[in-house]
């Protein structure tokens, strides 16, 4: 049992059943549909405005979305929804993230002002966002963990992606963007030892969070900072890697446009800029689906992200073998018989 | 904050609401047939039931009545609704 409680434990596995059918049912039908009437020829469909064109009154698409949009308002709204349920625990936790910490470890920036992309929406329905209250941070990690309810161990990508990072490159100095509550940060400095690692955030709440997680693993490689990817406040060439997951689908395509400029400032000659993110392929179903979710989901900048020429966009600031290459996030998920609902997750390689 | 209208997904908007209700009603039941499974586990495990206990429970003539007392009060209230009368007097 959670330390929210059974109601709440009870809540939240229902739903997180009921997206796991969606996941497993309600979207391979849909797909299923799909193929079947591109393959009889009629209507012919080549964007996702065609698509929804011939979905737009459809019945099960209507359950489809209606079920994305509401499971997830269920999950953080309601009696037992996260937020909610976590005010009985507000003292205790506000502890937690209050504790002392190792000299070092965390570097807050009072006056730093949260761009108004970020504050405008609240991105996942997360009532409040990611960076107003103290808790927002706990309740985003919670929140984290059932989002890809095929996920086997929440933590799982981020450690195949290190992985895929170690493949590349065997990088000493990190410095990991948008690191949130420390999630992707996590396996990189406890996965590579030898590298320090610098996480980067806007939120406070989410880095005192981190930054409470790694003082509890005792992590002496680590260290995390509030500011923004845009604008780092780092020193030119002190990295070797600059990483990012699911940073830049929250960002619109003028900050990520600034990113990679610092980024490639940040970088020593030789270094690599390494991003996991979500970038649908041209198939208009694929992309249909892709940017129905953003939408039903709050991520406003997920659509332009995928419209964007990211290759250009590297090279622009100097990059150099830019590559866009699919990310699998789990064993199997890409092989044709996985006919569940994913996220089209990527990886952007580029080399300064 | 100023109040937001929903997405719809549904021709009649009404149904998106009806869904909500249903789908918030729907855990409600989940979490309460949760905490009387785990009533039912604790019960038997603390010997004040004996396992089945309650499902092969059979009211004695007095609970017979009071029970089937509550099951029509309980249908009424439910069903009473589809016939759409006026409680007080007022404008149709």
């Amino acid at each position: 049992m959670s330390d929210l409680g059974r109601q709440f434990d009870a809540y939240q596995a229902f739903l997180l059943g009921a997206k796991v059918f969606w996941t497993r049912e309600l979207y391979p039908s849909l797909r299923d549909r799909y193929r079947a009437a591109s393959e009889r020829g009629a209507p012919a469909m080549r964007s996702p405005a065609d698509v929804d064109d011939w979905l737009c009154e459809d019945l099960d698409y209507a359950f489809y979305g209606w079920f994305e949009r509401h499971l997830q308002r269920m999950k953080y709204s309601g009696r037992l929804g996260l937020v909610p349920a976590h005010e009985p625990h507000r003292e205790r936790l506000t502890d937690m993230l209050n504790a002392r910490l190792p000299e070092g470890l965390l570097e807050l920036d009072p006056a730093l002002t949260a761009p108004r992309y970020f504050t405008a929406v609240d991105i996942h329905q997360h009532p409040g966002g990611v960076c107003g209250d103290a808790l927002a941070g706990v309740v985003y990690d919670r929140g984290a963990r059932t989002t890809t309810p095929l996920l086997s161990k929440h933590l799982d990508l981020h450690h195949r992606f290190v992985a895929m990072i170690g493949g590349e490159h065997r990088p000493q100095r990190i410095v990991d963007l948008g690191c949130g509550f420390g999630k992707s940060t996590r396996p990189l400095y406890t996965e590579l030892r030898d590298a320090s690692v610098l996480g980067i955030d806007i939120s406070a709440p989410c880095l005192r969070l981190a930054a409470a997680e790694a003082a509890s693993g005792q992590a002496a490689n680590v260290r995390y900072r509030q500011a923004t990817a845009e604008d780092t406040g780092e020193p030119e060439a002190a990295f070797d890697l600059v990483t990012s997951t699911m940073l830049l689908h929250e960002m619109p395509p003028p900050a990520i446009e600034a990113l990679i400029a610092e980024s490639y400032r940040l970088l020593e000659p030789g270094g690599y800029a390494i991003h996991l993110d979500f970038l649908a392929d041209d198939d208009p179903f694929d992309r249909f689906i892709h940017y129905g979710h953003a939408r039903r989901n709050n991520e406003p900048y997920m659509p332009p992200l995928n419209e964007m020429d990211l290759t250009s966009a590297h090279t622009a600031q100097g990059f150099k073998d830019v590559r866009i290459v699919p990310f699998e996030e789990t064993p199997g998920a890409r092989a044709p018989d996985n006919r569940s609902w994913r996220f089209p997750w990527a990886v952007v390689i580029a080399r300064k | 904050m100023a109040s937001r209208p929903e997405q719809t997904f549904f021709a009649d908007p009404a149904l998106d609401r009806a869904l909500a209700m249903i789908m918030t009603l729907a855990a409600e039941l989940y979490v309460t047939r949760d905490h009387v499974r785990v009533l039912e586990t604790l019960l038997v495990s603390k010997g004040v039931l004996a396992p089945d206990e309650v499902e092969r429970y059979a009211p004695d003539p007095a609970d017979a009545q009071a029970r089937s007392a509550d099951r029509d009060a309980f249908v009424r209230a439910l069903m009473a609704n589809v016939q759409g009368h006026q409680v007080s007097k007022g404008v149709a």
